[in-house]
């Protein structure tokens, strides 16, 4: 017996030794080109023993994230500092960071990621990010950004991170469902839109007008929605940060919604999505209309199983409504953390990851999910049709944020806080569903977004 | 007639349990093996148009899952062998010895398996960073025994205490010592027991994801589930390869369960003390 206590003893430290040689190496310096990889970039000869940690927020193409990785490495070989950078899905992006602030180490030094005003704002009044003002106006200075851009991603005056790109909403319309109803003019503002939606409709046959989902979960829905509350006159929050959504305004257009769920305008099945649920719908050919990336449209090119799809489709601008016509920003962009012990090779970083040259190149690998912010795009040729025009007006023009149109850091705090629970998808799926009352929900979210901030205070 | 009755009902309610629960393991595979055009068809298919393994190439060739397969098992297998090596001690010892605060030492376990994984994420990332072992997998490997450890315990010890302690005295009066005891003769009988629970905690560790995601950052120490996590872009889901993935995941839990399926028969002890 004591000799198998012995023999199961010693196989243990064998497959701890081959644990410690086989897997977890953290100082991985071959920079190798793998689609997933982390890697460490890092030219011996001109060393200067500077180091950067960079995360990079990994995008929807594996072209895309090698060039990213190539463009990294080409950093580290022409300016001798050490890159060490990984590539992370955007689902784990968050949680990562949060477990490395709160430990207070393996922060790293500079991070790439999407929804970036909204993220910073959620730390508040403990924001991580280093304030990079100076270095946005210096590079605002040498190739301008839209207006837009500047101002969406500034919370009270200040820069916590480097605008790189802009994703946008736009409008899908298949046009031979439209035709077949006699409609040629595509819809421009969102009472058109229900109308069209509901002219096309045939529940009987499984066809649907407008594919807009209300799971608990639906960040699409939470988008598209909030937009139409805007354009209609139905803020949740008004300038001053106070509570607004209590309106008749908001009450038109959640009975709106309900209504054209309750008459199977949209999809019975709308209550469970998720964000893929809008995706799944059109490619499926169930829905007429939907407000989706334009990943969609990659997904529509991408498989020949789509090919009639993609034949019927046009992606448009989202309407405006009756009294505005916000649209939602997308900005993705380099923070520098507080922790970042070399500012300036994690600014030379940026300013190299905005080369000219290269990000020209680079955002049309990601054409039309990712659009370039800066002024001169209007003037390429590239840019200038298609989706591809649509997505850079939209950058241009994109005025709405999470909280829109708070003006005051409170209360843009409490609003982007309470955009992480997605309130108003919750709210349309209580309304369909019967859970509650539409004024029970708004007296739910008057409550909840009451708890946010006197939490915060 | 009624025994034959019963029977069938029997084998029918038995057919039933069973298509409930493989059909998701057929709906894995069945779109694992579909394009991404046939995923999203408006009308289901239960066989492939056009079966293809492009998934499966594309997970194996083009990400580093293997990899992420080897760093999973190894730390699966030496996180349920270091569980049983002390977790049987432990479960012995509250099941046989008679201690002060043996019962409270019980229910502490108990707490201690029921702590959510995300109240302890954090503070287990920071000690394992203090110790030098963030973004390896040997980081994991001391994480991980926070739940199989008290898991493990909690379930050796009514295994334990369900052995007839006659056994014991019989081997006392033989001239057994205590350690032979727990080793020799008891050991062998909580085996089905020991298997099960292995067999549980080598599962909790396999399909593990919050620790992982938070702990490793560096691909080469990567487990499959953040692999898996790592195809999705935005919210459009390659559902052929997540799928792939998934039942690449499961056939080492399967061989496991089919391996050791012989060497969980019970009742080694009944009759045990007769006579």
């Amino acid at each position: 017996m004591k000799k198998r206590l012995v023999s199961i003893l010693l196989m243990l430290v064998l497959v701890v030794s081959l644990a410690a040689c086989g897997g977890g190496t953290k100082d991985n310096t071959t920079g190798e080109n793998t689609s997933q990889g982390e890697n460490t970039s890092k030219d011996d000869s001109k060393s200067q023993d500077k180091k950067l940690t960079v995360w990079l927020e990994k995008v929807f193409s594996d072209d895309a994230n090698a060039e990213l990785q190539e463009r990294v490495k080409a950093f580290a070989e022409e300016t001798g500092i050490e890159v060490k950078f990984e590539l992370l899905a955007a689902t784990d992006f968050v949680p990562k960071l949060n477990a490395a602030i709160e430990a207070g180490s393996n922060v790293p030094d500079v991070t790439l990621t999407s929804g970036a005003i909204t993220k910073v704002l959620n730390y508040y009044p403990n924001i991580p990010n280093m304030d990079v003002t100076n270095l946005v106006s210096e590079i605002h200075a040498s190739r301008p950004y839209f207006e837009s851009i500047i101002e969406g991603s500034k919370i009270d005056g200040v820069n916590y991170f480097v605008p790189f790109y802009s994703s946008s909403t736009l409008m899908f319309i298949r046009t031979d469902k439209l035709a077949e109803k006699g409609i040629t003019d595509y819809p421009t503002t969102w009472e058109e839109v229900f109308e069209v939606a509901e002219a096309v409709s045939d529940p009987k046959n499984g066809f649907y007008g407008l594919g807009v989902g209300c799971g608990p979960t639906d960040e699409d829905c939470e988008n598209t929605f909030r937009m139409i509350m805007w354009n209609n006159g139905a803020n949740i929050f008004n300038e001053d940060g106070t509570v607004a959504i209590d309106s008749e305004n908001a009450r038109k257009m959640i009975n709106k919604y309900a209504e054209m769920y309750e008459k199977e305008i949209i999809p019975p099945s709308a209550t469970t999505w998720d964000p893929g649920g809008n995706n799944s719908t059109y490619l499926m050919g169930e829905s007429a209309i939907v407000f989706n990336a334009p990943t969609l449209y990659n997904a529509l090119k991408g498989d020949e199983a789509y090919a009639d799809i993609l034949e019927n489709t046009v992606a448009l601008a989202p309407p405006a409504g009756t009294v505005n016509s916000a649209v939602m920003e997308f900005i993705s962009g380099f923070a520098i953390m507080n922790t970042c012990k070399d500012v300036e090779s994690a600014e030379l970083f940026i300013k190299y990851m905005l080369d000219q040259e290269w990000y020209d190149s680079y955002f049309k690998i990601t054409a039309p999910v990712f659009a370039p912010i800066f002024q001169d795009a209007e003037n390429d040729e590239f840019w200038s049709e298609g989706i591809n025009k649509e997505v850079v007006n939209y950058a241009k023009n994109a005025s709405g944020y999470y909280g829109y149109p708070v003006k005051n850091i409170e209360g843009r705090v409490v609003a982007a806080k309470h955009y992480f629970t997605y309130p108003v998808a919750e709210l349309l799926n209580s309304v369909v569903t019967g859970t509650r009352s539409v004024d029970e929900a708004i007296s739910k979210m008057e409550a909840d977004i009451n708890q946010i901030t006197s939490e915060l205070k | 007639m009624n025994n034959k009755f019963v029977t069938i009902l029997h084998r029918i309610t038995v057919a039933i349990f069973l298509i409930v629960a493989l059909f998701p393991i057929y709906w894995m595979l069945n779109t694992s093996l579909k394009t991404q055009g046939e995923v999203y068809s408006k009308v289901p298919t239960f066989l492939p148009n056009n079966p293809t393994l492009d998934n499966f190439n594309y997970l194996i060739f083009e990400t580093p899952f293997m990899g992420a397969l080897k760093n999973s098992l190894l730390i699966a297998l030496v996180v349920t062998l270091l569980s049983i090596l002390i977790a049987y001690p432990t479960a012995y010892s509250i099941s046989r010895l008679k201690f002060k605060g043996r019962n409270s030492f019980a229910k502490l376990i108990l707490f201690c398996y029921l702590l959510p994984s995300s109240v302890l994420y954090i503070p287990l990332y920071i000690f394992v960073s203090r110790v030098g072992l963030s973004d390896n997998i040997m980081g994991l490997m001391l994480i991980y025994p926070t739940f199989t450890l008290p898991y493990v315990a909690w379930i050796l010890i009514p295994h334990i205490s369900s052995i007839p302690y006659d056994i014991e005295e019989a081997a006392l009066v033989d001239g057994c010592s205590k350690f032979k005891i727990m080793y020799q003769i008891i050991f062998p009988l909580t085996i089905p027991g020991v298997i099960s629970t292995a067999i549980f905690a080598f599962a909790m560790c396999w399909g593990e994801y919050l620790y992982a995601l938070v702990n490793i950052t560096d691909t080469q120490a990567k487990t499959f589930p953040l692999i898996i996590s790592g195809l999705i872009y935005g919210d459009l889901y390659p559902w052929g390869q997540i799928m792939a993935g998934s039942i690449i995941g499961c056939i080492p839990i399967l061989i496991i369960y089919i391996a050791s399926s012989r060497f969980l028969t019970g009742g080694a002890t009944a009759g045990g003390v007769k006579g």
